[in-house]
């Protein structure tokens, strides 16, 4: 019992970690904080459902339509709307993505209405179900393909950003902008790319959340605030932090859940990570910075 | 402010003798965003806290005004200044945490604290749950009957006492020290400023404030249940600071004037609101960056030029 719920925490754990993580990226290249960021997946897990319910095309051809999609939206927002206003107050900036949040949503509301879409499990068939001592635990094949993507993402996205020139040009970007300049880095071209990334991240979480929440207008709504969390929780620069910070949500979550109260799950969740960061008000990653009195 | 007190008695006062009664109601809701909205601008430009869960302040104070009046008969007064007690008790529990965290880590805490105030008045039985509290009365106080009229008088008059109050507020020797904590805390504390008690305070203030808001609310609306005091609301509070002007009680009533006013007037237009709303948020803070209280003041922009 408290495995099934352990294993279940770590599924939902690790929707909120690639979330975590695409809002890192973004965050620690170009110093955008991303309120609008879920709602952006939004829109790709619809693209999707057009493509895939309405006009009957292939799953996997939907789905990179969808992923090419976010990607391309987190392209559009970071350069067309936030580049401008990058070094502003974090509550204009709080602001300012809660104004493109609403604009995603209307249009989401006007184009395709206020009705649940549904959005079929790719995975259809029995679930695994693990025996061991006394305990069963069983996995649907929709999260055991959740679980494989997340990886998959958190692993390619790892060996890019420490392996590839690429990669290190981003981070030495993210570690400072002038001197990476000065170095010969298209620190422009690395923050578009960071936002790229970060886009199709969301529209990949969103299509992945997709069958179990319907597809509708505040559908990313609580995962996007439980990823927030998840990045905050885990230091909010650190990107082993994210995944960390995502998965003990998510084991949380789910043990509050049954063991303590249904009703106030969030409640106590949240509450424990609060706990957490009085304790240690850096994250759980994080670094203690040196500031200028 | 000083510069538009003549807007008061010649615009704000005579206004119920227009006899329009719709448009009276709306105003009273302007009044009461902005009271709520002042609590906001008091703790994110006056003590440079950062808060997205607001709303949970404004809920406190509804519910709390509403229990009183409704189960157990209480005058509204009591009930009001009630509210205000409570809400400003929860901000100096709620502030305790922020003494530790800031910037993105306060916003989660006080988002966390939000949710779960949300989350808290939908369980108990004595809040209604998830149906929420319904026919609390509007205030009848003395010879004065309970009519929009006598509502506007009243939240006119409390918007107007906070303004009074907080000026004075803010020239005195506390509210120096404030802002010098918010431009730089550690400075501050060398020169002596106390920060652990001028953050609580803040947080205190801005609760309180938040708190008889809502209790005007419960009142104005007749009407509250768990869902109206959600994230939305919190940020709206903090969309109305930033989109009216921080760090003065006039640009807040614009800001506030301008989220309760847009659905009414667009209404009658076949276009979603949210749409409107978001495009506008995105178009002041990139071209307003001090809020549209910023149009009023292009004349000063002139000036400067000058010398």
């Amino acid at each position: 019992m408290v495995f099934q719920q352990i294993i279940a925490g770590i599924i939902t754990g690790s929707l909120y970690a690639i979330v975590a993580l695409g809002l890192v990226i973004a965050y620690k290249v170009t110093g955008v904080m991303n309120f609008a960021y879920g709602y952006m997946g939004m829109i790709s897990a619809y693209i999707f459902f057009t493509c895939f319910s309405m006009m009957g095309m292939n799953y996997i051809l939907s789905f990179f339509i969808a992923v090419t999609f976010g990607s391309f939206v987190g392209y559009a927002v970071e350069r067309g709307l936030l580049r401008p206003v990058r070094n502003i107050s974090p509550a204009s900036m709080v602001i300012i993505t809660l104004g493109l949040l609403l604009v995603l949503e209307g249009t989401a509301l006007q184009i395709w209405g206020n009705n649940y879409q549904q959005i079929p499990n790719l995975l259809n068939g029995l679930p695994f179900i693990l025996r061991f001592g006394g305990g069963i635990i069983v996995i649907p094949q929709q999260n055991i393909l959740i679980l494989g993507v997340v990886t998959a993402v958190i692993i390619a996205l790892i060996l890019y950003l420490n392996l590839t020139f690429q990669g290190k040009a981003m981070r030495a970007v993210a570690q400072n902008e002038e001197i990476a300049k000065l170095m010969g880095i298209n620190s422009s071209l690395m923050m578009s790319i960071s936002w790229i990334i970060s886009g199709s991240i969301g529209a990949l979480a969103a299509i992945l959340v997709a069958p179990q929440t319907f597809v509708y207008p505040d559908m990313m709504l609580s995962l996007q605030i439980m990823g927030f969390t998840a990045a905050v929780l885990g230091g909010f620069e650190s990107i082993p932090g994210s995944i960390i910070g995502g998965i003990s949500i998510g084991i949380i979550e789910n043990l509050v859940g049954t063991y303590i109260s249904t009703n106030l799950k969030t409640t106590f969740s949240l509450a424990i990570i609060v706990a957490i960061l009085i304790v240690k008000p850096e994250g759980l990653l994080g670094s203690t910075k040196a500031r200028r009195v | 402010m000083k510069k538009y007190l003549w807007f008061i008695p010649f615009v704000l006062v005579p206004l119920p003798f227009l006899g329009y009664p719709f448009l009276l109601s709306i105003f009273v809701l302007i009044g009461i965003y902005t009271i709520a909205a002042i609590g906001m601008d008091v703790l994110t430009t006056w003590a440079g806290q950062i808060s997205i869960g607001n709303a949970a302040f404004f809920a406190v104070g509804a519910y709390t005004s509403a229990i009183l009046v409704v189960n157990f008969h209480v005058p509204f007064l009591i009930a009001f200044l009630a509210s205000g007690l409570f809400a400003m008790i929860i901000g100096i529990v709620v502030g305790l945490p922020a003494l530790r965290v800031s910037g993105f880590y306060l916003a989660v805490v006080t988002m966390a604290f939000g949710i779960a105030v949300q989350q808290i008045i939908g369980v108990f039985q004595i809040t209604g749950g998830y149906n929420g509290i319904r026919n609390i009365p509007v205030p009848s106080f003395w010879i004065f009957k309970a009519s929009p009229v006598y509502q506007y008088y009243i939240v006119l008059f409390i918007v107007f006492l906070i303004f009074i109050v907080l000026s004075r507020i803010s020239f005195s020797k506390s509210g120096l020290a404030l802002f010098a904590m918010r431009d730089s805390e550690i400075a501050a504390r060398a020169f002596g400023v106390n920060s652990l008690k001028y953050k609580l305070a803040a947080f205190a203030a801005s609760a309180a404030l938040t708190g008889l808001a809502g209790s005007l609310y419960a009142s104005a609306i007749g009407f509250i249940s768990p869902s109206q005091f959600d994230l939305t609301l919190s940020l709206d509070l903090l969309a109305m600071v930033i989109v009216g002007g921080t760090g003065s009680v006039m640009g807040v009533m614009i800001g506030a004037a301008f989220f309760v006013g847009l659905p009414f007037l667009l209404s009658g237009y076949n276009i979603s609101i949210t749409i409107i709303q978001g495009v506008a948020l995105i178009v002041i803070l990139l071209f307003l960056p001090k809020g549209l209280l910023q149009i009023f003041k292009i004349t000063d922009l002139f000036k400067k030029k000058v010398i």
